[in-house]
């Protein structure tokens, strides 16, 4: 398989997953680029493996989690990705429209979590691993991958808790 | 709890319109390549151990051009050094659009040396331009040039001369000194700065020269048993500890290891493990 061939079958996959690790389309994009750059330079090599996809994508997880870069968090959502109002310009029911600003604020609440402990989520419930595949990515323990999920359902669920107080008036 | 579980997939999912625009993506990764490939040239031009992109992109010298503190290197090194200053002003570059009608990163650096521009007027649009990777503004700049756009400041060198246009040409190719000394075997000519212009003189003339460029693998390639940001990280703990070039040669010696870039990253990753070295630093 050819760089570009692979760029053209997988690059859509990988942009996509490279955005639930970071929750972030510009940060996807630069660990992305700077992922491809890296691969293509070196991508004789890649192409050997038994699974160049598996490798690139084990590259865009270890640059999520070892960005140097300085994350500018800015506010979650800008201006028009958020789900719900895509969705209000669709002119989707106003049930529907409940329900994806529900996504949105799981997506806010995720956007709090540890890097690793979003990337264990995202690895179970985005790209189906289970807990082994997931440990043999992040080079650790299974153990490993149980707490920090353990941790972040915890955090998510806590958020969760404050938030509906808050709504209530009750803090 | 449950309920946050059963919606993280439904969420994920209902994000996946955030995915960047792949055309993009792919042409910025692109120029950030040709850009690593430079800096491999460039290092294994000036005789440095080539440990990873990301590694070189921070420690390479070139002679040959008055680069700025800091700056990134644009072009690769040339084996003879030559960099003749004549006060000769070449033509107008006539650079060669690509079949997507666009022009590669190199075309662009190309263009906005030959017009004379150096780092510090790169640093001026940046500030401008709000940007930090002066490589990135360089390119810029250059593609601004090559449309017909006039830039925001004045350059404060001269246009490029000859010699160095056609040592950009070469260079700028694949070829190496490698390759310069494969030319002049060839062309019973011991000159090689004069060989390299010959051979960037062709290769301006849309010719092309009697042997293919050199492969860019390295040694870095040839090795990797772990993913980038792993080896830097390890080549960084390795430096960090103070071990330095001759330390990897006696390491390489205890383990019955040459290539010092590997010997290097394995280091690194004991030290990162908490495990010692056989020697200090």
């Amino acid at each position: 398989m050819t760089f570009a061939e692979f760029a053209a079958t997988r690059l859509p996959r990988l942009l996509r997953y490279a955005v639930m690790l970071t929750g972030d389309r510009e940060l996807a994009q630069d660990v992305v680029q700077e992922v491809l750059a890296r691969a293509q330079v070196r991508w004789r090599k890649i192409a050997s493996t038994i699974s160049p996809d598996a490798y690139v994508r084990q590259m865009v997880l270890n640059e999520y989690l070892s960005w140097r870069r300085r994350w500018a968090v800015r506010a979650i959502h800008a201006v028009g990705e958020r789900v719900v109002e895509l969705s209000d310009s669709r002119g989707v029911s106003r049930d529907h429209a409940d329900a994806i600003a529900d996504t949105d604020d799981v997506w806010n609440r995720l956007a709090t979590l540890p890097r690793k402990q979003r990337a264990v989520l995202v690895l179970r419930y985005y790209e189906q691993l289970d807990d082994d595949e997931i440990a043999e990515l992040l080079g650790c323990a299974r153990v490993t991958v149980r707490s920090n999920a353990s941790k972040a359902l915890k955090t998510l669920r806590l958020q969760q808790e404050r938030h509906h107080l808050t709504v209530a008036g009750e803090v | 709890m449950h309920e946050n579980v059963d919606r993280l997939s439904e969420t994920f999912a209902a994000h996946e319109h955030l995915a960047p625009n792949i055309e993009e993506v792919l042409e910025k990764a692109n120029l950030r390549a040709r850009t690593y490939r430079r800096r491999r040239r460039a290092a294994q031009a000036t005789g440095a151990s080539v440990l990873g992109a990301g590694i070189v992109a921070s420690s390479v010298v070139l002679p040959g051009r008055h680069w700025g503190p800091g700056e990134a290197v644009g072009t690769a090194a040339s084996g003879g050094g030559v960099s003749s200053l004549t006060s000769t002003v070449a033509p107008a570059a006539t650079p060669t659009a690509s079949p997507t009608g666009t022009y590669s990163e190199q075309q662009e650096l190309s263009a906005y040396f030959a017009a004379g521009y150096d780092y510090d007027n790169a640093l001026a649009l940046a500030g401008l331009w709000h940007e930090t990777d002066l490589t990135q503004v360089k390119a810029e700049a250059g593609l601004k040039l090559l449309q017909g756009s006039v830039l925001p400041v004045p350059p404060n060198g001269q246009p490029e001369t000859q010699q160095e246009k056609e040592q950009d040409a070469f260079f700028s190719a694949g070829y190496d000194y490698n390759d310069a000394v494969a030319l002049g075997a060839l062309w019973h000519e011991t000159d090689l700065a004069q060989v390299k212009a010959e051979a960037g003189q062709k290769l301006l003339d849309g010719q092309k020269l009697p042997i293919a460029p050199s492969d860019v693998a390295t040694t870095a390639d040839a090795s990797p048993k772990t993913v980038d940001t792993a080896e830097d990280r390890a080549l960084e703990a390795y430096i960090a500890a103070g071990y330095g070039y001759d330390d990897a040669v006696a390491l390489g010696a205890l383990w019955h290891e040459t290539d010092l870039g590997q010997i290097k990253a394995e280091a690194g990753q004991k030290l990162l493990d908490g495990q010692p070295l056989p020697i200090r630093p």
